[in-house]
């Protein structure tokens, strides 16, 4: 650029003169307003989750007797009876490789479903979205029913798999797992989606114009980019499914308990609150070592490359 | 003989035809650039070189191979998107080796050739990195590394710059040509920007919904415009409506209530044409040289030129000045123009603009950025 000529500053008016600074505010407090403004979500938070939860906390250390109920008095009898007792092992183990194979199924299912929605032209698209949404606008029990009836001897399911010589697969982990995969898919399928539509699309084509097959693209290209998706998807799904009460209740019957069905046994029909809430937060702890253990992995091999 | 020849293609989308007969033959090494407003079917051409989109109609051949319903992967062509689509969970390394690994290329060899291609884009310290720990700039050159490292007969580039920002933009725009001379890369962009296919292309195709309106280099492009959409697309450019009053080799035109002396050809008398006079070929002139003088009504400071608009008797008139140091006219004072007798083109009138509306003739101004 040259230089302007001379005359272009004298044609114009003069720079108006600099604006006097403005009165100086006094500095805004920052944090009391802020926590004022956040009070009523904190409020809720401690009614509805962390009371009750101190209190089962607390409830888990009372001294219990048959006889005569809660004792004043704190122990750790209730833990040594869920850690020594081998019946409440097994039913934490059933719990953690239950909710394993239904993340494993709802990922194999999930994914791919969610990559074939997403290719889906627009009236197909949503009405496929909204199938296999459907499952969280009917409820858990009617659901759960439904497939009790389907699973049952007199169901239809339940003759295909009496004609085959399995049995039925009411109360049996089979049943309980296709229950569970049907009642999480969505928890899936919806995160998969995200990450997929976050994809931009000439990145398919890119790998195309490189020589890639369809397959390599789908395996190295589209698959790494949605791992994000079908990451958190399946730590809801295990979260959901390790502490889910009303399908394991419903398919699994009396005989095959789940973590979240024996504590509902502890409280309503041995009245056994404290053993129960010790399972309860026991549990929860579980729960919260797996769910923290994986998303650290996650976090560590995807924060640099996909944020 | 051509390397890379498109035979009448047409791309239909149920009725709606997106690309009409397009006919180009590129040579091995050229860079042609297709430029046209949005909607013109430029990409949707690129997108068939590519394998995208299948022609409904015509052949693409590839070094005498007939590739008009070769797979996309199968053509090994050079790929440059707008998005750039670098692939977001891989380094830059791993961004521009996957072409090679994808073609089984040796490990060594894999190797040298991906540092080689980074070094080519001066990127070869950013290796390790991630597409979304570099800049615009930088994502551009990977993008170009990692279509050019396959060593492609022909690369092809889909509106490479119009992410990055103007000063970055000229950058790579001469980068772009100076890599793509290196290598011989036979190479097509598709553009929306002029002046980037004017500068760096050795043929520009112009097109206009879904035809090639004029195929050829960029000067010839800019100086003989074979349209009024051309004239107005390609730089800025006054278009006077006009009636040729005087046939012969010393046309005279009149426009408004002036009267212009133009090179005749093969003009008829009391026909309808178009003048188009560009900004920057009008010369401010002494008085008695003036072909046609008028009244400043703004003037514009552009860093290096002046642009004014002038009043005169033929309609308003964009004129720009270098900025050499001289003094500018000043509003409302009279400025006497002249120009090269060549520099006046006469085009056919165009439809819209074919009534004859003297003496308040009116001038287009079109400027399209």
């Amino acid at each position: 650029m040259t230089a302007p000529s001379p005359l272009s500053s004298s044609s114009k008016p003069a720079a108006t003169p600099t604006p006097s600074p403005a009165p100086a505010k006094p500095p805004r407090r920052q944090g009391a307003p802020a926590l004022y403004g956040a009070l009523p979500l904190i409020l809720l938070f401690f009614t509805l989750i962390v009371t009750p939860l101190v209190l089962t906390f607390s409830l888990s250390f009372a001294e219990f007797d048959y006889n005569t109920g809660i004792q004043p008095g704190y122990t750790l009898a209730n833990y040594w009876t869920v850690f020594t007792d081998s019946y409440f092992i097994e039913i934490f183990w059933r719990t953690l490789w239950m909710s394993a194979v239904t993340t494993v199924l709802c990922v194999v299912i999930g994914a791919p479903q969610a990559y074939i929605l997403n290719r889906m032209r627009a009236p197909w698209r949503s009405i496929v979205l909204l199938i296999v949404l459907s499952p969280l606008l009917i409820s858990l029990v009617v659901r759960a029913f439904g497939w009790s009836l389907l699973l049952g001897p007199h169901g239809p399911i339940g003759a295909v798999t009496q004609a085959l010589g399995v049995g039925t697969l009411l109360y049996t982990p089979a049943g309980v797992i296709l229950g569970l995969v049907h009642v999480m898919l969505p928890f899936m399928v919806i995160p998969v989606w995200t990450s997929l539509q976050k994809l931009d699309p000439a990145v398919e084509h890119a790998a195309y114009s490189l020589s890639a097959s369809p397959w390599q693209t789908l395996t190295r290209v589209v698959l790494p980019q949605t791992m994000p998706g079908i990451l958190s998807g399946s730590l809801i799904v295990f979260g959901l499914t390790a502490s889910s009460f009303a399908v394991p209740a419903l398919l699994g019957g009396r005989r095959l308990k789940m973590v979240a069905t024996v504590v509902y046994d502890e409280f309503m029909n041995e009245l056994n609150w404290p053993l129960g809430a010790t399972i309860a937060i026991l549990l929860l702890v579980a729960n919260v070592i797996v769910m923290m253990g994986y998303n650290r992995i996650v976090e560590r091999s995807y924060r640099r490359s996909l944020g | 003989m051509s390397f890379l020849k498109l035979e009448k293609i047409s791309k239909f989308y149920g009725d709606l035809c997106v690309v009409a007969d397009f006919d180009l033959s590129v040579k091995q090494g050229e860079f042609v650039s297709l430029l046209g407003p949005s909607g013109c079917g430029k990409t949707t051409t690129l997108q068939m070189i590519a394998g995208f989109a299948e022609p409904t109609h015509g052949r693409i051949h590839l070094d005498g191979k007939d590739i008009t319903h070769a797979r996309p992967n199968a053509r090994g062509l050079g790929l440059v998107f707008q998005s750039y689509a670098l692939f977001p969970h891989m380094t830059v390394r791993d961004n521009v080796a996957f072409g090679l690994l994808m073609r089984k290329v040796p490990r060594a060899e894999r190797d040298t050739r991906v540092m080689e291609a980074l070094a080519m884009v001066k990127l070869d310290l950013h290796a390790n990195r991630y597409p979304r720990e570099l800049s615009g700039g930088q994502r551009q050159r990977v993008a170009l590394a990692r279509a050019l490292v396959i060593r492609p007969p022909v690369l092809l580039l889909d509106e490479p710059l119009s992410n990055l920002d103007a000063k970055l933009r000229e950058d790579m725009q001469y980068e772009l040509r100076n890599i793509q001379q290196q290598l011989g890369t036979t190479t097509i962009m598709v553009t929306h920007d002029q002046s980037e296919a004017l500068s760096i292309s050795d043929r520009v195709v112009v097109m206009e919904a879904g035809r090639a309106t004029q195929i050829a280099e960029p000067y010839r492009i800019y100086e003989h415009p074979e349209s009024q959409f051309i004239s107005t697309f390609v730089g800025k450019t006054n278009l006077l409506d006009g009636v040729v009053k005087q046939a012969g080799p010393q046309a005279t035109v009149q426009v408004g209530e002036a009267f212009l002396t133009v090179d005749g050809g093969t003009l008829i008398e009391d026909t309808a044409v178009q003048v188009s006079l560009r900004p920057e070929k009008l010369l401010p002139a002494s008085t008695g040289d003036a072909r046609l003088s008028g009244e400043v009504q703004s003037r514009f400071f552009l860093g290096s030129q002046w642009m004014y608009s002038v009043r005169t008797p033929a309609g308003d008139l964009t004129v720009i000045t270098p900025n050499d140091g001289r003094k500018p006219h000043e509003h409302g004072a009279r400025m006497d123009l002249t120009w090269a007798e060549d520099a006046a083109r006469v085009l056919p009138a165009s439809n819209a603009s074919n009534a004859l509306h003297a003496p308040n003739a009116s001038a287009q101004t079109a400027a399209v950025a």
